[in-house]
């Protein structure tokens, strides 16, 4: 059907592009605006939602109000089509070795689903066409998260989020990793891509941290681990933190090396410090 | 090129602006085709020539940056359109103002059969047919089997050629 081609050519031709670069300059510009008026909408929803909400608590009724259930979730579903994302349990309470997330593919396909927040990123699991995946503990902080999905091998998180979950601590699990310099200057390595069959320093890695600093570390400092305090360490490696006045000043993530002499050893991947703590010596 | 925005400051040839040049109107009308509706298709152009742009020193050493043109094309097509509310949205804009494609559907019996397919038939049909890819690229821009491009582009072509013949007596 050698005629179907050429009239769908034609009719395609009937639709130049119009914007040109100059378009395409206007658009790119467009998009932080759009970005901070939808930012703004929205923080107009929810402070009207919270006004609204405070008047019915606190009116003068006599009655008492209760305020709606929360359903919250042990587990983060997720169900993933192939092409968006659909978040089922929008609260999701964190355990103790993270957020257990489960996702069901109902696409044909591979695919990958994407949760992140500011903070920090819940993996990329993949799923098989038509299966639910093993549940994993997700490394997510509280707060809110976005959710995408896509076929996998693709950049499934480059559009707006598809979804988003809010993940909640009530039992306090989490213990923040990220820098709290209170104004003050601050130090951060990129990423490192560790060789994890390398020998790396024996642990475990508060120990090493320690050893590390000892003159730089004082005595009411102090070194503990941040994040989920049962998280998978082997899969995720771990952070160890520095805490001084209850602020994190030093942030140090491990990831496990080889076996020497039948005992772990460990390899930082990357780093990240106020300079009130030091930046003398932090990369080791 | 260094900064994206820079071409366009200083007005000088730059290659993302050649490659935009052999490319813009080809995959707007094919989108056009795709989504029947012109409006649509310009923005989804815009946001995929958008992220190359930004990405140019990468894309553009690339074999085939065409090739990852089209991707995030179909990618965004196909997200775009699995939401409802943008659905809900076109319909209502469609109200009030009528869409080029609309308006040729009303002169162009392919315009019009087009725009009574199945969006999924349609996006295989265009992709096969005037974009002439294979079954299995079409498959891998629209994420699904080549077995299954290869149904919907045979119902498609079936149900624009009865339309043509419809027309032409």
């Amino acid at each position: 059907m050698a005629d179907l081609r050429d009239r769908l050519d034609r009719l395609a031709n009937r639709f130049p592009e119009r914007g040109g670069l100059e378009g395409l300059d206007r658009r790119r510009g467009r998009r932080p605006e759009r970005q901070r008026f939808l930012t703004a909408v929205l923080a107009l929803l929810i402070a009207a939602a919270g006004i609204t909400g405070a008047y019915v608590a606190l009116r003068p009724t006599g009655e008492i109000i209760q305020p709606a259930p929360i359903h919250l979730s042990d587990v983060l579903r997720i169900e993933c089509d192939g092409q968006s994302a659909r978040v089922l349990t929008p609260t999701v309470r964190a355990q103790s070795d993270g957020v257990h997330l489960e996702v069901t593919n109902t696409a044909e396909f591979e695919t990958t689903t994407s949760i992140s927040s500011s903070l920090g990123s819940g993996g990329s699991p993949t799923v098989p066409p038509g299966a639910t995946g093993d549940s994993v503990a997700a490394s997510l902080p509280p707060g809110g998260a976005d959710v995408w999905c896509g076929p996998s091998r693709t950049d499934v998180n480059e559009g707006p989020p598809e979804d988003q979950v809010e993940i909640v601590d009530p039992e306090g699990y989490w213990h923040p990793e990220s820098l709290d310099c209170q104004g003050g200057r601050s130090i951060a390595s990129p990423d490192l891509h560790i060789d994890r069959t390398a020998a790396g320093e024996p642990g475990p890695p508060i120990d090493i941290i320690r050893r590390r600093f000892p003159e730089v570390l004082r005595e009411d400092d102090i070194v503990d681990h941040g994040g989920y305090p049962d998280a998978d360490a082997s899969q995720y490696g771990s952070t160890v933190r520095v805490v001084r006045a209850e602020h994190v000043v030093g942030r140090f993530h491990f990831v496990p090396g080889a076996l020497v002499d039948g005992e772990p050893t460990y390899l930082q991947d990357s780093f990240g410090a106020c300079e009130a703590f030091t930046t003398e010596n932090l990369d080791g | 090129m260094d900064e994206p925005g820079a071409a366009v400051v200083t007005g000088a040839p730059a290659s993302f602006e050649v490659f935009f040049e052999a490319h813009r109107h080809r995959l707007h009308g094919a989108l056009t085709l795709m989504t029947a509706n012109a409006q649509e298709a310009e923005e989804l152009t815009q946001d995929a020539f958008l992220v190359v742009w930004e990405r140019w020193d990468r894309v553009g050493a690339m074999d085939r940056p065409d090739g990852y043109l089209y991707r995030v094309a179909m990618n965004a097509f196909r997200k775009r359109w699995r939401r409802m509310h943008l659905d809900v949205r076109l319909r209502a804009r469609a109200e009030d103002e009528r869409d080029p494609f609309e308006r040729a559907a009303e002169k162009d019996e392919v315009a019009r059969a087009l725009a009574l397919l199945p969006r999924r038939e349609r996006a295989a049909l265009v992709l096969t047919e005037l974009l002439e890819l294979d079954s299995n690229e079409t498959g891998e821009l629209l994420g699904i089997k080549p077995a299954t491009v290869r149904v919907l582009t045979h119902r498609a072509r079936d149900r624009v050629r009865r339309a043509m013949g419809d027309e032409d007596g």
